[in-house]
C-alpha cells in the first residue's frame, strides 16, 4: 500500500522535473528567439517564466521533502530523490540566468555585428545542452548525460571567441563600450547555463550510477 | 487441498477411534458383567446354603474383601451385614434384586455409586425360612475404565495425527502432480483423471473463445494502426494518467520517439509549456488548441478530452495537423493585400498633388503640360497596376480557359508590336528564334506570358543589351525561352520572384517602372496551361526565363 503511494510520488517528481525542465528549455528559446529581434514582449515573456520556473523549484523541494520524511526512501529511491533536489537547484538558476539574458537584451544598445552573432551561437550551443540534459534525465540515459558534460567545451570555446572578438573590436574602436560589455555579461551568463547543464547531467549520471565525479573528471 | 485433506482424515480417524471404542467398551462390559454375575450367583448358591445351615453362625467364619454378604428377613429389615451395622441400615425391600428374590426366588442389580466412578452388583436368593441372602461385589465402573483409557488414546491420537499428515501429503501429492502436468493449451489432449473432462472441455471452449477475441483485437488493433499510420496528421492518444495509450507514426516522427514510449507518460515526448497548459485547459474545458512550430513547420495540435457516457475521464486525443501552407499562404494574402493599397495608394498621390496644384493655379504656364503629362502617366500606371490585378484574379478564381490552337510566331510579333518602342528608348535589340510549333492552349495566357517575360527583359537590361525569344522542342517538352544580358537576379531572390509585388530591389522598380505582378502572372497563366516556369540567371550576367509546356500539349 505505501510503495503504492510512493510510486505514484515518485512517478509525480518524475513528470514535475521534465515539467521544470521545459519551462527551463522554453525560457531559453525565448532567450534566442529574443536575441535574434530584440522584441520587448519577448524579454516579458522569459520573466514570465523564470517566475513559473521558481513556483516550480519550491513545488518539487516540497515533495522531495514529504517524501524523504514520510517514507524514508533507501538506495536508489534515495538517490533518485536527492539527485532531484540537486537539480532542481540547478535548473532554477538556469532560469534566473535566461531572465537576466532577457534584460540584458532589453537595456542592449544594438542587435547586430560580428560579437553579437557569436552570442546568438553561444544561446543555440547552451539550448542544445538544456534540452539534451532534461533529455538524459528522461530517458535515463547516461551515455547522453556524458555528451552534454563534453558539450560544455564548445560554450566555452564560444565563450573565449566572443571575449576574443570583444577585445579585438575595443582596440580597433570599432565597439560601443556599453555594448561591449551588455555582450560580456550576456556571454557570460549563456556561459554559466551552460555549466548549470553541466551539473544537471552530472545528478543525471549519478542517479543511474550512484557515483558522482569530482570536479575535473572526465 | 493438503489441508483439506489431512483435516477430513483426522476427522475420520478420530469419528471411528471414538465409534470402535464405544462400541468395544460396550460390548465387553456386557460381556464381563455377564460373568461376573454367574460367578456371583454361584458364589452366592454356596453362601446361601450355608447360611440356611448355620445361620448367624456363619458370619463368624466369613471374611472376604470382595465380596459382601447381607442377610436379609421378608420384611425387608437387615438381619445382618458382613460391612456395616445392620441397627443403622434401612429397610431393604424396596431394592430391585430383594423385592425379584422375595417374589421368585433369585434376584440380581446393577447399581453405579454417585460419582459413576463404581459399580456393585448385587444378586439376592431367598432361603428356605423366607429370608434373602444378598451377595455383593464392587468393581470400577465401565466410565472410570474409559477414563482410565484417556491417556493411552492420546497416544493413538497423536500417532493417527502424524499419519494422516503423512497420508494427506502424499495423498495430495498424488492428486495435483497430474494437474500440474496439464496442457492447458491444448486441454483436450490430457491424459487425467476422467472426473475432471467437463472441466477440460470448459477450458477447451474458453481458450478458442479467447483466441477468437484476441484474433479480433488484433485485426482491429491492425485496421487502425494502419489508418492512423498513413494519415499526415499525428494522432495520440492518451489515458486519464497522460500515459500514452496510441501515437501513430507521424506524431512520433514530430516528436521524435519510438513505440518504447508507449505506456510512459506523455511528457518524456514533449514539455513545452504551451504543451502542458493544453493538457490542463483539456482536463478543465474539455479542448485545447494552439500552434507550435517544430522543424520548421507550423503546426496546429488540438487537444480533446474523451469521457464515457457517465462523463468519467478515459483519456486526451490529441491530434496535430501541419498548417504551415495554410499560415503561410494567410500571410501572403495578408501581405498581398496591404501591397496592393500600397501600390495603388502611390500614383493616386501622385495625381492627387499634381492636380491640385493645378487646381489652384500653382503652376507655371510653362510647366503646365509636364504636370498634365505626369497625371496621366500615373494615371496609366494605375491602370496597368488594377488589369494586373484582375487578371491574376481571374487566374486565381481558376477560371475555365477554352483550349484553342497557339501560334507562338504571330503571338511574339504582336508583343514585339508593342514592346518595340519601350526597347528602343531603352535601346534594347529585341530577336527571336522560333522553331514552328504549335500547341493547344490559351492564346491569351500565352501572350501574358510572352509580353511578361519580354517586357521584363527590356526593362532589366543594360542600354545596348539584348532579348532573344526561343522556342524549341526538348526531351522535357516545348521550351519557350527569354534571355536577356541585363543586370541579372542575385541567388537568394530568385526563389521568391514569383510572389506578388515582390522586388529585387525596390528603389530600382520605381525607376524601372512595372507592377511587381508581372512573374506572378507568368506563373499562374502557366500553371494553368500545365506549364513549368524555371529561371537561371547570374547577378550581372543576364537571366533566363524558361517556360516549358508539356509535349501532350503539342499539336
Amino acid at each position: 500500500m505505501t510503495r503504492i503511494h510512493f510510486n505514484e510520488q515518485l512517478n509525480e517528481l518524475n513528470n514535475e522535473l521534465i515539467q521544470m525542465g521545459g519551462l527551463c528549455e522554453s525560457a531559453i528559446d525565448t532567450c534566442v528567439d529574443a536575441l535574434q529581434s530584440g522584441d520587448e514582449a519577448l524579454v516579458k515573456e522569459i520573466s514570465k517564466r523564470e517566475k513559473e520556473i521558481d513556483e516550480k523549484e519550491s513545488e518539487i523541494s516540497a515533495l522531495c521533502m514529504k517524501m524523504l520524511l514520510h517514507q524514508q526512501p533507501v538506495a536508489r529511491d534515495l538517490r533518485t530523490i536527492s539527485s532531484a533536489l540537486k537539480m532542481i537547484t540547478d535548473l532554477e538558476r538556469i532560469g534566473d540566468q535566461a531572465d537576466d539574458i532577457g534584460e540584458m537584451i532589453s537595456y542592449t544598445t544594438s542587435h547586430s555585428g560580428a560579437p553579437y552573432e557569436l552570442i546568438k551561437e553561444m544561446g543555440l550551443a547552451t539550448k542544445k545542452m538544456v534540452r539534451d540534459s532534461i533529455d538524459a534525465f528522461v530517458a535515463q540515459d547516461k551515455a547522453m548525460a556524458e555528451a552534454v558534460i563534453k558539450h560544455d567545451d564548445v560554450v566555452d570555446d564560444l565563450f573565449v571567441n566572443v571575449k576574443r572578438t570583444v577585445i579585438d573590436d575595443i582596440n580597433r574602436k570599432t565597439i560601443d563600450g556599453e555594448f561591449a560589455s551588455d555582450v560580456l555579461m550576456i556571454a557570460k551568463y549563456f556561459e554559466r547555463i551552460g555549466d548549470h547543464a553541466v551539473n544537471v547531467a552530472e545528478w543525471v549520471e549519478f542517479s543511474i550510477t550512484g557515483h558522482h565525479r569530482r570536479e575535473g573528471e572526465v | 487441498m493438503n489441508k483439506t485433506i489431512f483435516r477430513s482424515m483426522l476427522l475420520a480417524c478420530c469419528v471411528v477411534m471414538v465409534f470402535s471404542l464405544l462400541v468395544t467398551l460396550f460390548f465387553l462390559n456386557s460381556y464381563f458383567m455377564g460373568m461376573e454375575m454367574e460367578t456371583l450367583r454361584g458364589q452366592l448358591e454356596m453362601v446361601a446354603r450355608s447360611i440356611g445351615q448355620s445361620g448367624l453362625d456363619w458370619f463368624d467364619s466369613f471374611s472376604s474383601d470382595v465380596y459382601r454378604v447381607t442377610w436379609i428377613d421378608s420384611t425387608g429389615d437387615v438381619i445382618w451385614d458382613t460391612e456395616s451395622d445392620e441397627e443403622t441400615m434401612e429397610n431393604h425391600l424396596d431394592r430391585e434384586e430383594v423385592a425379584m428374590a422375595l417374589q421368585a426366588g433369585y434376584g440380581e442389580a446393577s447399581r453405579l455409586s454417585d460419582t459413576l466412578s463404581q459399580e456393585t452388583l448385587y444378586s439376592a436368593m431367598r432361603i428356605d425360612d423366607g429370608s434373602v441372602v444378598r451377595l455383593s461385589m464392587t468393581r470400577q465402573s465401565v466410565f472410570r475404565l474409559t477414563l482410565g483409557m484417556i491417556p493411552y488414546m492420546i497416544v493413538v491420537l497423536i500417532a493417527a495425527l502424524l499419519l494422516c499428515t503423512f497420508i494427506s501429503k502424499w495423498v495430495s501429492r498424488r492428486i495435483i502432480e497430474p494437474l500440474n502436468r496439464l496442457n492447458l493449451d491444448k486441454p483436450l489432449e490430457n491424459d487425467t483423471y476422467e472426473e475432471l473432462s467437463p472441466l477440460l472441455t470448459r477450458i477447451e471452449n474458453q481458450n478458442r473463445q479467447i483466441e477468437g477475441q484476441i484474433e479480433t483485437i488484433r485485426k482491429r488493433q491492425k485496421e487502425f494502426s494502419a489508418i492512423t499510420d498513413n494519415m499526415r496528421e499525428g494522432m495520440i492518444i492518451l489515458n486519464s494518467a497522460d500515459e500514452i495509450v496510441s501515437i501513430n507514426s507521424s506524431a512520433m516522427k514530430l516528436f521524435g520517439g519510438n513505440s518504447s514510449v508507449i505506456g510512459r507518460g506523455i511528457l518524456v515526448l514533449e514539455r513545452s509549456p504551451e504543451f502542458m497548459n493544453a493538457l490542463t485547459e483539456v482536463k478543465e474545458k474539455g479542448r485545447s488548441e494552439y500552434f507550435f512550430e517544430r522543424n520548421g513547420f507550423i503546426n496546429r495540435l488540438i487537444a480533446n478530452r474523451i469521457h464515457d457516457d457517465d462523463n468519467r475521464d478515459l483519456g486526451t486525443c490529441i491530434l496535430i495537423v501541419d498548417e504551415t501552407e495554410k499560415v503561410l499562404s494567410e500571410g501572403m494574402r495578408r501581405e498581398f493585400s496591404a501591397n496592393v493599397s500600397h501600390e495603388l495608394k502611390t500614383p493616386l498621390h501622385s495625381i492627387l498633388a499634381s492636380s491640385e496644384l493645378l487646381m489652384n493655379n500653382l503652376v507655371k504656364e510653362a510647366d503646365k503640360p509636364a504636370f498634365i503629362a505626369r497625371i496621366h502617366s500615373e494615371a496609366e500606371r494605375l491602370v496597368t497596376l488594377i488589369e494586373d490585378i484582375i487578371r491574376l484574379s481571374q487566374l486565381d478564381e481558376g477560371q475555365d480557359f477554352p483550349k484553342e490552337e497557339v501560334d507562338f510566331a504571330e503571338i511574339a510579333s504582336s508583343v514585339f508590336d508593342a514592346i518595340g518602342k519601350n526597347a528602343q528608348e531603352h535601346q534594347v535589340t529585341l530577336s527571336q528564334d522560333l522553331d514552328d510549333i504549335r500547341i493547344q492552349g490559351v492564346q491569351r495566357l500565352v501572350y501574358e506570358i510572352i509580353f511578361n517575360l519580354v517586357d521584363n527583359a527590356v526593362r532589366y537590361s543594360k542600354p545596348g543589351g539584348h532579348v532573344v525569344l526561343s522556342l524549341h522542342k526538348s526531351q522535357r517538352g516545348i521550351e519557350l525561352a527569354v534571355k536577356d544580358d541585363g543586370i541579372g537576379i542575385p541567388a537568394e531572390h530568385q526563389a521568391r520572384i514569383f510572389e506578388r509585388f515582390y522586388r529585387v530591389d525596390s528603389s530600382h522598380s520605381r525607376q524601372t517602372g512595372g507592377t511587381g505582378l508581372g512573374l506572378s502572372i507568368v506563373k499562374h497563366a502557366a500553371s494553368v496551361m500545365g506549364a513549368t516556369v524555371e529561371v537561371a540567371s547570374r547577378e550581372g550576367e543576364g537571366s533566363t526565363f524558361t517556360v516549358v509546356f508539356p509535349a501532350s500539349s503539342m499539336l
